[in-house]
């Protein structure tokens, strides 16, 4: 990652935890923006989509998926929104079944690395059982509006911290015919 | 590949290659322990997390997909079992970014063959095994790459298994991760289709199932990158073809040939065996290890043990010497292979396996890292 773009993503995530935080004591006028948001969010999605079939897929076998797959996301971004109000019941329907997703594929991961004995398994499978709980406490609390800005604004928090600490890993440089005690050396500081 | 012909059949090729037992054994053991040196592994055992030479599917559905993701995960799986065929092949169109992609599809002949083989020679009896590891996925993965691409490595529902008398049969995949494949009622199982272009989901073959992993299986279907043309995938011919290569490169390794030729394979040497070998792989199961097993023990009429994740791990956890020990010295290797791959792939002007630093620069390089860590010894000591 170059200098600047680790100073871009560090600032990034600092801007999305303030946000994140002044959207938590604002429930009512944060709801309709975490609409938009999502929105644009999936019109983002769909763009992207869109331009890797032109730049990418436009002459691959299954293009055709991806360019239907494009325009209905993008659409279904720009329907989104538009609209005035989305019952909240919907958006914590779809937080739930996104955390669970996430909490389950944390807690095999757990299992997996338990498999082979590794002492870090403890800390995948809280993290699982959290996104779970989570996942549970969207569903209990559906109608409640406060409740889906504290979860997305958690979202945003979570995001804005990995962004910050992903900006100040080591990126790995790999060293043609290295001794080894070089990369032996590179890894033992890292850890 | 699997178990079957990573460990067992690398076995029978470094024996006919003239390799003592307990040669060929650690010869093989390195060869499929390619497919089980991942991240949680190392945590365990105290490793060093570079030498990772494949990641877990948990691992994968946990790998973040941003650049730096992205490039580690292509570092690994084009390094050890998606070995790129052309780095600078061309195509009539195609964008630069396309072509990025494009480049890195696996194949077996390829340059990069020759260099992994010439790494290996003069080297340690777990850099062979690596070697042959990476040379014989170059036959079973040909035509997918080792990064995730939906331009590349998709593929629709055209796809028919042919069988032993010419009929084809239509092959509907199942998306089900856990449940195994039931070759004997042709029920399959590939990841699912997903659309976002850098999904993991379309990292390699995994839209073709475990199709290429399958010694008996002949199949056709359509890879995204051929402009609908079709390809026919015959397992047997390409596994027999890996094998005969690798007593080859074997051969030449261990200084019985003076040059290692691509496209040579030691028929000679194994015709006596083609029919057994050829037996093997007409059965249809998902693994052969059964009949490998007996072969081997009865060309060298030792027993061949079962593999062991666990063999070497003591010796390597409480050793002083570490890369001495037996994973210190496939680690080693594992680590020198990835940078040589990880080199070539951006001496050809991609930068989707990461920087890589040239040997001219190294040594300035390396000089800079050992000031650093010993800046931040020095500061640790007067904290």
């Amino acid at each position: 990652m170059t200098k600047t773009r680790k100073i871009i993503n560090v600032l990034w995530g600092v801007l999305m935890i303030l946000v994140a935080i002044i959207l938590m004591f604002i429930p009512e006028e944060a709801y309709p923006l975490v609409i938009i948001v999502l929105g644009i969010g999936l019109a983002i999605r769909g763009i992207t989509r869109l331009i890797n079939y032109f730049v990418l897929s436009s002459r691959s076998v299954g293009s055709t998926r991806l360019l239907y797959d494009g325009i209905l996301i993008l659409d279904l971004g720009i329907f989104t929104s538009a609209l005035v109000d989305v019952p909240v019941f919907y958006l914590m329907i779809y937080f739930a079944g996104l955390y669970f997703f996430y909490g389950v594929i944390d807690i095999l991961s757990a299992m997996d690395s338990k498999k082979l004995e590794s002492p870090h398994f403890k800390y995948k499978l809280l993290q699982g059982l959290m996104n779970v709980l989570i996942a549970v406490l969207c569903i209990v609390f559906i109608m409640h509006k406060d409740i889906v800005i504290f979860i997305y604004c958690g979202g945003i928090i979570y995001n804005g911290i990995v962004k910050i600490v992903n900006a100040f890993r080591k990126t790995d440089m790999v060293f043609e015919d290295a001794s080894v005690n070089t990369v032996d050396a590179v890894e033992e500081k890292q850890q | 590949m699997q178990i079957d012909f990573h460990y067992f059949a690398t076995y029978a090729a470094a024996y006919l290659a003239g390799y003592k037992h307990e040669e060929a054994l650690d010869i093989a053991y390195s060869a499929f322990f390619v497919d089980q040196c991942t991240n949680t592994f190392l945590l365990k055992v105290k490793g060093p997390k570079i030498a990772a030479t494949t990641q877990l599917q948990m691992e994968l559905m946990d790998a973040d997909t941003d650049i730096i993701g992205l490039q580690n995960i292509t570092r690994i799986w084009s390094s050890f079992h998606f070995l790129p065929k052309d780095l600078y092949a061309k195509k009539e169109k195609g964008t630069k970014r396309y072509m990025k992609k494009y480049r890195l599809i696996c194949g077996p002949n390829g340059e990069l063959v020759k260099d992994t083989i010439e790494l290996a020679k003069g080297s340690t009896l777990q850099a062979i095994g690596i070697a042959m590891h990476v040379l014989a996925d170059t036959w079973a993965h040909m035509y997918f790459a080792g990064t995730p691409s939906l331009a590349i490595n998709t593929v629709n529902d055209h796809f028919y298994e042919i069988m032993p008398d010419g009929t084809e049969e239509k092959i509907v995949f199942k998306h089900n991760p856990i449940a195994p494949d039931d070759v004997i009622n042709k029920k399959y199982s590939a990841s699912i289709y997903q659309s976002n272009e850098n999904s993991i989901m379309n990292l390699g073959h995994g839209q073709a199932g475990h199709l290429p992993d399958f010694s008996y299986c002949v199949y056709k279907y359509l890879p995204a990158w051929n402009d609908y043309r079709e390809v026919v995938k015959d397992n047997p011919s390409d596994y027999w073809k890996a094998f005969c290569q690798m007593v080859y490169a074997l051969k030449y390794i261990r200084g019985d040939i003076d040059t290692f030729e691509l496209d040579t394979y030691a028929y000679e040497d194994v015709r006596d065996y083609k029919e057994e070998i050829d037996a093997i792989f007409a059965v249809r199961r998902a693994l052969d290890s059964e009949g490998w097993k007996e072969f081997d023990e009865k060309l060298s009429g030792k027993e061949v043990p079962e593999f062991d994740i666990g063999k070497y791990q003591e010796e390597y956890m409480n050793s002083d010497d570490k890369d001495n020990t037996f994973l210190g010295k496939f680690f080693a290797h594992a680590i020198k292979h990835k940078s040589m791959v990880t080199n070539r792939i951006y001496e050809s002007g991609s930068m989707l396996a990461g920087y890589s630093v040239t040997p001219d620069r190294s040594k300035l390089a390396s000089l800079m890292v050992k000031n650093v860590i010993k800046g931040g010894n020095d500061n640790d000591k007067n904290a």
